[in-house]
Protein backbone atom coordinates (compact mmCIF):
# COMPACT_ATOMS: atom_id res chain seq x y z
CA UNK A 1 0.00 0.00 0.00
CA UNK A 2 1.03 3.56 -0.57
CA UNK A 3 1.63 5.65 2.36
CA UNK A 4 1.87 9.33 1.28
CA UNK A 5 3.63 10.69 -1.51
CA UNK A 6 3.28 8.04 -4.18
CA UNK A 7 4.83 9.68 -7.32
CA UNK A 8 6.40 12.96 -7.38
CA UNK A 9 4.52 15.63 -9.11
CA UNK A 10 7.07 18.49 -10.06
CA UNK A 11 9.08 18.19 -7.25
CA UNK A 12 11.49 21.28 -8.50
CA UNK A 13 8.29 23.53 -8.43
CA UNK A 14 7.33 26.36 -5.93
CA UNK A 15 4.72 24.41 -3.52
CA UNK A 16 2.17 27.42 -4.54
CA UNK A 17 2.19 29.43 -7.57
CA UNK A 18 -0.17 32.24 -8.27
CA UNK A 19 0.04 34.51 -10.79
CA UNK A 20 -2.98 37.29 -11.82
CA UNK A 21 -5.39 35.54 -9.84
CA UNK A 22 -8.99 37.46 -10.13
CA UNK A 23 -12.45 37.07 -8.64
CA UNK A 24 -15.58 38.56 -8.84
CA UNK A 25 -19.03 38.37 -7.31
CA UNK A 26 -20.76 39.87 -9.65
CA UNK A 27 -19.63 43.51 -9.86
CA UNK A 28 -17.81 43.82 -6.71
CA UNK A 29 -13.78 42.48 -6.93
CA UNK A 30 -12.56 40.49 -4.11
CA UNK A 31 -9.80 39.72 -5.36
CA UNK A 32 -7.07 41.78 -7.11
CA UNK A 33 -4.40 40.59 -9.37
CA UNK A 34 -2.43 38.01 -6.49
CA UNK A 35 0.72 37.19 -7.23
CA UNK A 36 2.13 34.62 -4.39
CA UNK A 37 4.90 32.24 -4.86
CA UNK A 38 5.70 29.78 -1.81
CA UNK A 39 8.65 27.30 -2.01
CA UNK A 40 8.44 24.24 -0.37
CA UNK A 41 8.98 23.31 3.06
CA UNK A 42 7.74 26.79 4.05
CA UNK A 43 5.04 27.86 6.93
CA UNK A 44 3.19 30.56 5.11
CA UNK A 45 1.21 32.93 7.34
CA UNK A 46 -2.12 34.43 5.33
CA UNK A 47 -3.42 37.11 7.51
CA UNK A 48 -6.33 39.75 6.61
CA UNK A 49 -8.91 41.41 7.99
CA UNK A 50 -12.85 39.94 7.97
CA UNK A 51 -13.91 39.91 4.00
CA UNK A 52 -10.56 40.86 2.74
CA UNK A 53 -10.47 37.73 0.38
CA UNK A 54 -8.48 35.42 2.20
CA UNK A 55 -11.00 32.33 1.93
CA UNK A 56 -11.70 33.04 -1.58
CA UNK A 57 -8.38 32.97 -2.32
CA UNK A 58 -7.87 29.37 -0.44
CA UNK A 59 -11.32 28.47 -2.10
CA UNK A 60 -9.59 29.39 -5.38
CA UNK A 61 -6.78 27.49 -4.71
CA UNK A 62 -8.12 24.21 -3.93
CA UNK A 63 -10.35 24.84 -7.20
CA UNK A 64 -13.35 25.32 -5.61
CA UNK A 65 -13.73 28.44 -7.26
CA UNK A 66 -13.39 29.72 -10.21
CA UNK A 67 -11.22 32.98 -10.88
CA UNK A 68 -12.60 35.13 -13.41
CA UNK A 69 -8.39 35.51 -14.30
CA UNK A 70 -5.09 34.63 -13.15
CA UNK A 71 -3.23 30.88 -13.19
CA UNK A 72 -2.74 28.40 -10.27
CA UNK A 73 -0.13 25.88 -9.68
CA UNK A 74 -0.05 23.59 -6.79
CA UNK A 75 3.28 21.57 -6.87
CA UNK A 76 3.51 22.58 -10.38
CA UNK A 77 -0.13 21.50 -11.46
CA UNK A 78 -2.28 23.82 -12.99
CA UNK A 79 -5.64 23.90 -10.66
CA UNK A 80 -8.53 23.95 -12.52
CA UNK A 81 -12.02 22.38 -10.92
CA UNK A 82 -12.99 19.35 -11.96
CA UNK A 83 -9.94 19.14 -14.62
CA UNK A 84 -7.23 19.42 -11.77
CA UNK A 85 -5.30 15.74 -12.20
CA UNK A 86 -7.07 13.82 -9.37
CA UNK A 87 -4.02 12.49 -8.67
CA UNK A 88 -2.50 16.31 -7.30
CA UNK A 89 -4.74 15.37 -4.54
CA UNK A 90 -2.52 12.85 -3.31
CA UNK A 91 -0.25 15.41 -2.37
CA UNK A 92 -2.50 17.69 -0.82
CA UNK A 93 -4.47 18.69 1.80
CA UNK A 94 -6.41 20.99 3.39
CA UNK A 95 -8.99 22.05 6.11
CA UNK A 96 -11.18 25.31 4.92
CA UNK A 97 -14.18 26.67 6.94
CA UNK A 98 -14.34 23.41 9.23
CA UNK A 99 -13.97 20.14 9.26
CA UNK A 100 -16.53 18.28 6.65
CA UNK A 101 -17.33 15.63 8.47
CA UNK A 102 -20.64 13.32 8.81
CA UNK A 103 -22.60 13.51 11.83
CA UNK A 104 -23.01 9.69 12.54
CA UNK A 105 -19.93 8.57 11.51
CA UNK A 106 -17.54 7.91 14.09
CA UNK A 107 -13.96 9.14 14.10
CA UNK A 108 -12.60 5.64 13.20
CA UNK A 109 -15.08 5.53 10.11
CA UNK A 110 -13.68 8.99 8.79
CA UNK A 111 -10.31 7.74 9.07
CA UNK A 112 -11.12 4.29 7.43
CA UNK A 113 -12.80 5.96 4.74
CA UNK A 114 -9.59 8.56 4.25
CA UNK A 115 -7.64 4.93 4.14
CA UNK A 116 -9.85 3.58 1.65
CA UNK A 117 -9.51 6.78 -0.96
CA UNK A 118 -5.91 7.22 -0.27
CA UNK A 119 -4.68 3.77 0.06
CA UNK A 120 -3.43 3.62 3.21
CA UNK A 121 -1.94 1.50 5.78
CA UNK A 122 -3.50 1.48 9.19
CA UNK A 123 -0.09 2.02 10.49
CA UNK A 124 -0.96 5.89 8.80
CA UNK A 125 -4.13 6.18 10.54
CA UNK A 126 -2.91 4.87 13.51
CA UNK A 127 0.33 7.63 13.35
CA UNK A 128 -1.95 10.20 12.69
CA UNK A 129 -4.38 9.54 15.43
CA UNK A 130 -2.11 9.31 17.96
CA UNK A 131 -0.27 12.55 16.39
CA UNK A 132 -3.56 14.10 17.19
CA UNK A 133 -4.49 12.55 20.68
CA UNK A 134 -8.26 11.04 18.92
CA UNK A 135 -7.33 7.50 20.22
CA UNK A 136 -10.01 7.97 23.16
CA UNK A 137 -12.77 9.48 20.64
CA UNK A 138 -11.96 6.59 17.78
CA UNK A 139 -15.44 5.23 18.17
CA UNK A 140 -17.64 8.76 18.95
CA UNK A 141 -19.64 9.96 16.29
CA UNK A 142 -18.56 13.07 14.70
CA UNK A 143 -21.97 14.58 16.02
CA UNK A 144 -20.86 13.94 19.76
CA UNK A 145 -17.48 15.18 19.44
CA UNK A 146 -16.14 18.54 21.06
CA UNK A 147 -15.35 21.70 19.19
CA UNK A 148 -11.74 21.38 19.21
CA UNK A 149 -11.87 17.21 18.43
CA UNK A 150 -13.88 18.22 15.55
CA UNK A 151 -10.97 20.23 14.86
CA UNK A 152 -8.34 17.50 15.31
CA UNK A 153 -10.47 15.35 13.55
CA UNK A 154 -10.12 17.96 10.36
CA UNK A 155 -6.70 18.18 10.77
CA UNK A 156 -6.26 14.40 10.58
CA UNK A 157 -8.09 13.84 7.77
CA UNK A 158 -6.07 16.50 6.17
CA UNK A 159 -3.01 15.17 7.17
CA UNK A 160 -3.06 11.26 7.21
CA UNK A 161 -1.87 10.77 4.01
CA UNK A 162 1.39 13.21 4.42
CA UNK A 163 0.94 15.78 1.49
CA UNK A 164 3.39 17.38 0.60
CA UNK A 165 1.30 20.78 0.60
CA UNK A 166 -1.53 21.69 3.52
CA UNK A 167 -3.97 24.24 3.26
CA UNK A 168 -5.27 25.46 6.76
CA UNK A 169 -8.15 27.83 7.30
CA UNK A 170 -8.29 28.80 11.16
CA UNK A 171 -6.59 25.91 12.45
CA UNK A 172 -6.60 26.29 15.79
CA UNK A 173 -10.20 27.31 15.99
CA UNK A 174 -12.29 25.62 19.02
CA UNK A 175 -8.97 24.09 20.61
CA UNK A 176 -8.15 24.25 23.87
CA UNK A 177 -4.36 26.27 24.94
CA UNK A 178 -2.82 21.90 25.01
CA UNK A 179 -4.31 21.57 21.75
CA UNK A 180 -2.96 24.70 20.22
CA UNK A 181 0.27 23.82 21.21
CA UNK A 182 -0.03 20.37 20.15
CA UNK A 183 -1.23 21.92 16.57
CA UNK A 184 1.53 24.31 16.67
CA UNK A 185 4.28 21.86 16.99
CA UNK A 186 2.51 19.36 14.57
CA UNK A 187 2.75 22.66 11.98
CA UNK A 188 6.70 23.21 12.72
CA UNK A 189 7.08 19.31 12.52
CA UNK A 190 5.32 19.61 9.26
CA UNK A 191 7.76 22.15 7.94
CA UNK A 192 10.85 20.29 9.18
CA UNK A 193 10.15 17.57 7.24
CA UNK A 194 9.71 19.53 3.95
CA UNK A 195 5.96 19.91 3.92
CA UNK A 196 4.91 23.49 2.98
CA UNK A 197 1.96 24.64 5.18
CA UNK A 198 -0.23 27.60 3.75
CA UNK A 199 -2.05 29.07 6.60
CA UNK A 200 -4.74 31.75 7.03
CA UNK A 201 -5.11 32.75 11.00
CA UNK A 202 -7.18 35.62 12.59
CA UNK A 203 -4.62 35.04 15.32
CA UNK A 204 -1.80 37.29 14.62
CA UNK A 205 0.20 35.87 17.56
CA UNK A 206 0.33 32.27 16.53
CA UNK A 207 1.11 33.49 12.50
CA UNK A 208 3.86 35.51 14.06
CA UNK A 209 5.34 32.36 16.10
CA UNK A 210 4.89 30.15 13.81
CA UNK A 211 5.37 31.39 9.98
CA UNK A 212 8.37 31.66 7.94
CA UNK A 213 6.81 34.06 5.83
CA UNK A 214 3.55 36.00 5.94
CA UNK A 215 1.41 37.35 3.32
CA UNK A 216 -0.99 40.16 4.15
CA UNK A 217 -4.43 40.36 2.47
CA UNK A 218 -6.27 43.79 2.21
CA UNK A 219 -9.40 44.85 0.01
CA UNK A 220 -8.53 41.29 -2.12
CA UNK A 221 -4.85 42.65 -2.95
CA UNK A 222 -1.55 41.26 -1.32
CA UNK A 223 -0.48 44.39 0.40
CA UNK A 224 2.68 43.09 1.97
CA UNK A 225 4.92 39.93 2.70
CA UNK A 226 7.60 39.88 4.96
CA UNK A 227 9.97 37.24 6.44
CA UNK A 228 9.83 36.26 9.56
CA UNK A 229 13.73 37.15 9.88
CA UNK A 230 12.44 40.41 9.63
CA UNK A 231 10.10 40.35 12.75
CA UNK A 232 11.26 42.25 15.12
CA UNK A 233 14.29 44.13 13.49
CA UNK A 234 13.71 48.15 13.94
CA UNK A 235 10.87 49.51 12.29
CA UNK A 236 10.59 53.77 13.21
CA UNK A 237 12.21 56.25 15.11
CA UNK A 238 10.15 58.21 17.44
CA UNK A 239 10.98 61.42 18.79
CA UNK A 240 9.00 63.66 21.29
CA UNK A 241 9.38 67.21 21.80
CA UNK A 242 7.80 69.71 24.34
CA UNK A 243 7.43 72.21 21.38
CA UNK A 244 6.32 72.49 17.87
CA UNK A 245 8.92 74.66 17.41
CA UNK A 246 11.28 72.27 18.80
CA UNK A 247 10.12 69.38 16.81
CA UNK A 248 10.75 71.33 13.63
CA UNK A 249 14.05 72.41 14.90
CA UNK A 250 14.77 68.65 15.40
CA UNK A 251 13.48 67.88 11.86
CA UNK A 252 15.35 70.46 10.02
CA UNK A 253 18.69 69.41 11.82
CA UNK A 254 18.05 65.28 11.06
CA UNK A 255 17.46 66.69 7.24
CA UNK A 256 20.29 68.55 7.10
CA UNK A 257 22.33 65.71 8.39
CA UNK A 258 20.79 63.20 5.40
CA UNK A 259 18.40 61.63 7.32
CA UNK A 260 15.22 61.23 6.07
CA UNK A 261 12.15 62.29 8.65
CA UNK A 262 9.09 64.06 8.63
CA UNK A 263 6.36 65.27 11.50
CA UNK A 264 3.87 63.55 12.56
CA UNK A 265 0.91 63.75 15.07
CA UNK A 266 -1.65 66.40 15.61
CA UNK A 267 -1.03 69.93 14.90
CA UNK A 268 0.60 71.84 15.70
CA UNK A 269 2.83 68.51 15.32
CA UNK A 270 5.61 67.54 18.30
CA UNK A 271 6.55 64.43 16.56
CA UNK A 272 9.42 63.82 14.52
CA UNK A 273 9.15 60.56 12.85
CA UNK A 274 11.81 58.41 10.69
CA UNK A 275 11.98 55.09 9.17
CA UNK A 276 15.05 56.77 7.24
CA UNK A 277 17.79 52.99 7.82
CA UNK A 278 20.52 55.75 8.53
CA UNK A 279 18.36 56.88 11.76
CA UNK A 280 17.21 53.23 12.61
CA UNK A 281 20.44 51.66 12.33
CA UNK A 282 22.11 54.44 15.44
CA UNK A 283 19.15 55.78 17.48
CA UNK A 284 22.40 56.91 19.93
CA UNK A 285 23.43 59.35 16.17
CA UNK A 286 19.94 61.09 15.79
CA UNK A 287 19.77 61.68 19.72
CA UNK A 288 23.16 63.49 19.49
CA UNK A 289 21.82 65.76 16.46
CA UNK A 290 18.66 66.98 17.87
CA UNK A 291 20.30 67.58 20.98
CA UNK A 292 23.36 69.47 19.86
CA UNK A 293 20.33 71.46 17.73
CA UNK A 294 19.22 72.70 21.10
CA UNK A 295 15.42 70.61 20.59
CA UNK A 296 16.34 67.80 23.90
CA UNK A 297 13.01 65.13 22.93
CA UNK A 298 11.59 64.09 26.00
CA UNK A 299 11.48 60.57 24.42
CA UNK A 300 13.44 59.25 21.88
CA UNK A 301 11.59 55.34 20.81
CA UNK A 302 12.36 52.88 18.49
CA UNK A 303 9.83 50.53 17.64
CA UNK A 304 10.30 47.34 16.14
CA UNK A 305 8.75 45.14 13.49
CA UNK A 306 5.91 43.37 14.99
CA UNK A 307 3.19 41.90 12.88
CA UNK A 308 0.04 42.82 15.09
CA UNK A 309 1.28 46.81 14.23
CA UNK A 310 2.71 46.06 11.06
CA UNK A 311 -0.65 44.25 10.03
CA UNK A 312 -3.00 47.17 12.06
CA UNK A 313 -1.14 49.72 9.47
CA UNK A 314 -1.42 47.79 6.50
CA UNK A 315 -4.75 47.20 6.74
CA UNK A 316 -5.35 50.46 7.93
CA UNK A 317 -3.31 52.79 5.47
CA UNK A 318 -5.03 50.51 2.62
CA UNK A 319 -7.79 51.56 3.71
CA UNK A 320 -7.57 55.08 3.89
CA UNK B 1 -5.79 3.70 -7.98
CA UNK B 2 -7.80 1.67 -11.23
CA UNK B 3 -10.88 2.44 -11.56
CA UNK B 4 -12.51 -0.42 -10.03
CA UNK B 5 -10.40 0.20 -6.11
CA UNK B 6 -11.84 4.00 -6.86
CA UNK B 7 -15.87 2.75 -7.09
CA UNK B 8 -14.69 0.34 -4.13
CA UNK B 9 -13.12 2.88 -2.34
CA UNK B 10 -16.23 5.10 -2.72
CA UNK B 11 -18.97 2.40 -2.30
CA UNK B 12 -17.33 1.33 1.24
CA UNK B 13 -17.80 4.75 1.65
CA UNK B 14 -21.51 5.30 0.87
CA UNK B 15 -22.58 1.51 2.46
CA UNK B 16 -20.34 3.24 6.26
CA UNK B 17 -22.44 6.37 5.24
CA UNK B 18 -25.59 4.12 4.80
CA UNK B 19 -25.01 1.70 8.09
CA UNK B 20 -23.90 4.13 10.58
CA UNK B 21 -27.65 6.07 9.72
CA UNK B 22 -31.20 5.85 11.23
CA UNK B 23 -32.24 6.82 7.95
CA UNK B 24 -32.82 3.14 6.28
CA UNK B 25 -34.16 1.88 9.13
CA UNK B 26 -36.94 5.11 8.81
CA UNK B 27 -37.32 4.37 5.13
CA UNK B 28 -38.39 0.86 5.85
CA UNK B 29 -40.47 1.66 8.24
CA UNK B 30 -42.13 4.37 6.21
CA UNK B 31 -42.28 1.16 4.03
CA UNK B 32 -44.23 -0.55 6.01
CA UNK B 33 -47.09 1.58 6.34
CA UNK B 34 -48.63 0.67 2.69
CA UNK B 35 -48.52 -3.01 3.99
CA UNK B 36 -50.91 -1.83 6.94
CA UNK B 37 -53.19 0.08 4.98
CA UNK B 38 -53.31 -3.23 2.60
CA UNK B 39 -54.08 -5.50 5.17
CA UNK B 40 -56.75 -3.36 6.66
CA UNK B 41 -58.30 -3.18 2.96
CA UNK B 42 -58.41 -6.84 2.77
CA UNK B 43 -60.12 -7.42 6.14
CA UNK B 44 -62.98 -4.57 5.15
CA UNK B 45 -63.11 -6.23 1.31
CA UNK B 46 -62.95 -9.40 2.93
CA UNK B 47 -65.93 -8.62 4.95
CA UNK B 48 -67.31 -5.16 4.45
CA UNK B 49 -70.37 -5.94 7.43
CA UNK B 50 -67.93 -6.92 9.99
CA UNK B 51 -65.66 -3.84 9.48
CA UNK B 52 -68.78 -1.91 9.50
CA UNK B 53 -69.70 -3.54 12.74
CA UNK B 54 -66.30 -2.87 14.39
CA UNK B 55 -66.52 0.64 12.88
CA UNK B 56 -63.41 0.53 10.87
CA UNK B 57 -65.73 1.43 7.88
CA UNK B 58 -68.68 4.21 7.90
CA UNK B 59 -72.00 2.42 7.94
CA UNK B 60 -72.99 3.96 4.39
CA UNK B 61 -69.40 3.60 2.85
CA UNK B 62 -67.80 0.87 0.88
CA UNK B 63 -64.29 -0.12 -0.71
CA UNK B 64 -64.49 -0.19 -4.54
CA UNK B 65 -62.09 -2.00 -6.80
CA UNK B 66 -60.37 -3.74 -3.95
CA UNK B 67 -61.04 -7.34 -4.02
CA UNK B 68 -60.15 -9.22 -1.41
CA UNK B 69 -57.66 -11.86 -2.21
CA UNK B 70 -53.77 -12.51 -4.38
CA UNK B 71 -54.57 -10.29 -7.06
CA UNK B 72 -56.39 -7.74 -5.60
CA UNK B 73 -53.59 -7.50 -2.85
CA UNK B 74 -50.45 -7.33 -5.22
CA UNK B 75 -52.76 -4.83 -7.60
CA UNK B 76 -52.68 -2.65 -4.59
CA UNK B 77 -48.74 -3.49 -4.44
CA UNK B 78 -48.76 -2.53 -8.52
CA UNK B 79 -50.14 0.94 -7.29
CA UNK B 80 -48.71 1.64 -4.40
CA UNK B 81 -44.82 0.89 -6.14
CA UNK B 82 -46.23 3.02 -8.72
CA UNK B 83 -47.12 6.45 -7.08
CA UNK B 84 -44.86 5.92 -3.95
CA UNK B 85 -41.66 5.00 -4.87
CA UNK B 86 -41.29 8.45 -6.83
CA UNK B 87 -41.13 9.80 -3.17
CA UNK B 88 -39.34 6.98 -1.75
CA UNK B 89 -36.45 6.94 -4.78
CA UNK B 90 -36.72 10.65 -4.51
CA UNK B 91 -35.64 10.95 -0.33
CA UNK B 92 -33.36 8.13 -0.76
CA UNK B 93 -31.54 9.99 -3.74
CA UNK B 94 -32.04 13.58 -2.16
CA UNK B 95 -30.22 12.11 1.25
CA UNK B 96 -27.86 10.31 -0.62
CA UNK B 97 -26.24 13.03 -3.03
CA UNK B 98 -27.81 16.30 -1.25
CA UNK B 99 -26.15 15.77 1.98
CA UNK B 100 -23.00 16.29 0.99
CA UNK B 101 -23.31 20.03 0.60
CA UNK B 102 -25.88 20.30 3.43
CA UNK B 103 -23.06 18.51 5.85
CA UNK B 104 -20.22 20.48 4.21
CA UNK B 105 -18.38 17.37 3.00
CA UNK B 106 -18.74 17.88 -0.78
CA UNK B 107 -15.77 20.47 -1.34
CA UNK B 108 -13.61 17.11 0.33
CA UNK B 109 -15.56 14.77 -1.82
CA UNK B 110 -14.70 16.96 -4.66
CA UNK B 111 -10.53 17.09 -4.12
CA UNK B 112 -10.08 13.36 -3.64
CA UNK B 113 -7.50 11.16 -5.23
CA UNK B 114 -10.32 9.55 -7.35
CA UNK B 115 -12.50 9.91 -10.63
CA UNK B 116 -15.54 12.40 -9.59
CA UNK B 117 -17.73 9.82 -11.52
CA UNK B 118 -16.48 6.89 -8.98
CA UNK B 119 -18.14 8.36 -6.35
CA UNK B 120 -21.25 8.77 -8.52
CA UNK B 121 -21.23 5.93 -9.40
CA UNK B 122 -21.05 4.67 -6.40
CA UNK B 123 -23.72 7.00 -4.66
CA UNK B 124 -26.03 5.51 -7.62
CA UNK B 125 -25.54 2.54 -6.58
CA UNK B 126 -26.18 2.80 -3.36
CA UNK B 127 -29.44 4.25 -4.31
CA UNK B 128 -30.37 1.31 -6.73
CA UNK B 129 -29.20 -1.19 -3.72
CA UNK B 130 -31.13 0.77 -1.32
CA UNK B 131 -34.81 0.97 -3.47
CA UNK B 132 -34.56 -2.61 -4.07
CA UNK B 133 -33.91 -3.72 -0.80
CA UNK B 134 -37.32 -1.51 0.17
CA UNK B 135 -38.92 -2.42 -2.26
CA UNK B 136 -38.01 -6.76 -1.77
CA UNK B 137 -39.16 -5.67 2.07
CA UNK B 138 -42.49 -4.33 0.64
CA UNK B 139 -43.40 -7.10 -1.28
CA UNK B 140 -41.94 -9.48 1.47
CA UNK B 141 -44.73 -7.69 3.91
CA UNK B 142 -47.66 -7.94 1.27
CA UNK B 143 -46.67 -11.21 0.54
CA UNK B 144 -46.94 -11.76 4.35
CA UNK B 145 -50.73 -10.01 5.03
CA UNK B 146 -52.06 -12.48 2.43
CA UNK B 147 -50.37 -15.23 3.93
CA UNK B 148 -51.76 -14.08 7.77
CA UNK B 149 -54.94 -13.54 6.23
CA UNK B 150 -55.27 -16.41 3.98
CA UNK B 151 -56.45 -14.53 0.75
CA UNK B 152 -58.00 -16.74 -1.72
CA UNK B 153 -56.46 -17.28 -5.17
CA UNK B 154 -52.71 -17.82 -4.26
CA UNK B 155 -51.70 -19.34 -7.69
CA UNK B 156 -48.52 -19.60 -8.88
CA UNK B 157 -49.41 -16.80 -11.66
CA UNK B 158 -51.12 -14.63 -9.68
CA UNK B 159 -48.09 -14.44 -7.36
CA UNK B 160 -45.42 -14.19 -9.90
CA UNK B 161 -47.59 -12.13 -12.32
CA UNK B 162 -48.06 -9.74 -9.75
CA UNK B 163 -44.79 -9.50 -7.88
CA UNK B 164 -43.52 -8.90 -11.59
CA UNK B 165 -45.56 -6.29 -12.25
CA UNK B 166 -44.58 -4.14 -9.32
CA UNK B 167 -40.90 -5.39 -9.78
CA UNK B 168 -41.10 -3.39 -13.04
CA UNK B 169 -42.35 -0.94 -12.02
CA UNK B 170 -40.41 -0.14 -9.45
CA UNK B 171 -37.34 -0.49 -11.78
CA UNK B 172 -38.78 2.02 -13.94
CA UNK B 173 -39.45 4.42 -10.98
CA UNK B 174 -35.88 3.64 -9.95
CA UNK B 175 -34.70 4.41 -13.27
CA UNK B 176 -36.71 7.57 -14.50
CA UNK B 177 -36.54 9.16 -10.87
CA UNK B 178 -32.71 8.55 -9.58
CA UNK B 179 -30.73 10.21 -12.25
CA UNK B 180 -32.94 13.57 -12.64
CA UNK B 181 -33.08 13.74 -8.69
CA UNK B 182 -29.20 13.34 -7.72
CA UNK B 183 -29.08 15.68 -10.68
CA UNK B 184 -31.15 18.20 -8.72
CA UNK B 185 -29.72 17.41 -5.71
CA UNK B 186 -26.19 17.55 -6.86
CA UNK B 187 -27.15 21.20 -8.71
CA UNK B 188 -29.29 22.22 -5.92
CA UNK B 189 -26.64 21.47 -2.83
CA UNK B 190 -29.73 20.33 -0.11
CA UNK B 191 -32.47 18.67 0.11
CA UNK B 192 -35.42 21.26 -0.75
CA UNK B 193 -34.42 21.42 -4.81
CA UNK B 194 -34.38 17.90 -5.39
CA UNK B 195 -37.56 17.25 -3.10
CA UNK B 196 -39.28 19.87 -5.00
CA UNK B 197 -38.59 18.35 -8.27
CA UNK B 198 -39.95 15.39 -7.13
CA UNK B 199 -43.54 16.72 -5.90
CA UNK B 200 -43.68 18.33 -9.17
CA UNK B 201 -42.62 15.32 -11.23
CA UNK B 202 -45.84 13.73 -9.01
CA UNK B 203 -48.01 16.12 -10.06
CA UNK B 204 -47.71 16.30 -13.87
CA UNK B 205 -47.39 12.42 -13.51
CA UNK B 206 -50.83 12.45 -12.19
CA UNK B 207 -52.06 15.17 -14.34
CA UNK B 208 -51.01 13.26 -17.38
CA UNK B 209 -52.48 10.42 -16.18
CA UNK B 210 -55.32 11.66 -15.78
CA UNK B 211 -55.64 13.19 -19.38
CA UNK B 212 -54.76 9.52 -20.57
CA UNK B 213 -51.03 10.72 -21.86
CA UNK B 214 -49.38 8.26 -19.24
CA UNK B 215 -46.80 6.67 -21.55
CA UNK B 216 -45.67 10.52 -22.77
CA UNK B 217 -44.07 11.57 -18.73
CA UNK B 218 -41.23 9.43 -17.71
CA UNK B 219 -42.79 9.46 -14.07
CA UNK B 220 -46.30 7.96 -15.10
CA UNK B 221 -44.77 5.20 -17.12
CA UNK B 222 -44.15 3.19 -13.98
CA UNK B 223 -48.24 3.53 -13.42
CA UNK B 224 -48.02 2.35 -16.95
CA UNK B 225 -46.24 -0.94 -16.27
CA UNK B 226 -48.44 -1.51 -13.34
CA UNK B 227 -51.76 -1.19 -15.25
CA UNK B 228 -52.90 1.41 -13.94
CA UNK B 229 -53.62 3.73 -17.10
CA UNK B 230 -56.85 1.96 -18.06
CA UNK B 231 -56.35 1.83 -22.45
CA UNK B 232 -52.59 2.61 -22.32
CA UNK B 233 -50.19 -0.22 -22.93
CA UNK B 234 -46.08 -0.25 -22.00
CA UNK B 235 -45.11 0.38 -25.55
CA UNK B 236 -41.63 0.66 -27.15
CA UNK B 237 -42.23 4.45 -27.32
CA UNK B 238 -42.44 4.84 -23.24
CA UNK B 239 -39.56 2.26 -22.38
CA UNK B 240 -37.35 4.28 -25.18
CA UNK B 241 -38.58 7.86 -22.93
CA UNK B 242 -37.44 5.87 -19.68
CA UNK B 243 -34.37 4.66 -20.77
CA UNK B 244 -33.97 8.34 -22.33
CA UNK B 245 -34.91 10.46 -18.57
CA UNK B 246 -32.36 7.60 -16.93
CA UNK B 247 -29.67 8.27 -19.15
CA UNK B 248 -30.11 12.35 -18.83
CA UNK B 249 -30.52 12.30 -15.42
CA UNK B 250 -27.28 9.99 -14.92
CA UNK B 251 -24.96 12.11 -17.24
CA UNK B 252 -26.60 15.73 -16.00
CA UNK B 253 -25.30 14.36 -12.39
CA UNK B 254 -21.87 13.01 -14.04
CA UNK B 255 -21.49 16.32 -15.95
CA UNK B 256 -22.13 17.78 -12.88
CA UNK B 257 -19.80 16.55 -10.45
CA UNK B 258 -17.29 16.37 -12.91
CA UNK B 259 -16.90 20.26 -13.36
CA UNK B 260 -18.43 21.18 -10.04
CA UNK B 261 -16.15 23.42 -7.70
CA UNK B 262 -17.76 23.06 -4.71
CA UNK B 263 -17.54 27.00 -4.01
CA UNK B 264 -19.42 29.17 -6.62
Amino acid sequence: MAEGCAGEVNAGAPAIEVRGLTHRFGSSTVLDGIDLSIGTGLVYGFLGRNGAGKTTLIRSLLGLLAPAAGEIRLLGTPVSGGRTPADLWRHVGYLVEGPGLYPTLTVQDHLAVAARYRELSPAAIDRIVDQLGLGPFSHVAARALSLGNRQRLGLALALVHRPRLVVLDEPVNGLDPAGVVEVRQLIRGLADEGVTVFMSSHLIAEVARLADRVGVIHTGRLVDELDASQLGGPRRLVSTFRSADAARCALAALRAEHIDAALSGADPATTVESIDPAALGAPDRVARIIVGAGAPPTSLTVEHVDLEGLFLDLTREVAA
Amino acid sequence: MTPLDAVRAAWFAEVLKVRRSTVPAMTALAAAFPAAIAALFMLIAADPDRARRLGILGAKSSLTGVTADWSGLLSFLAQVVAVGDLLLVAFIATWVFGREAQDGTLRYLLALPVPRWAVVTAKLAIVAVWTIALHLWISGLFCLVGLALGLPGATGTVIVGGLATAALAAALMLAVTAGPVAAAASAGRGYLPPLAAALGALLVSQVAAALGFAAAVPWSIPAVAAGLAPGVALGPGAVLLAAVTACAGVAATVTWWQSSRAGA
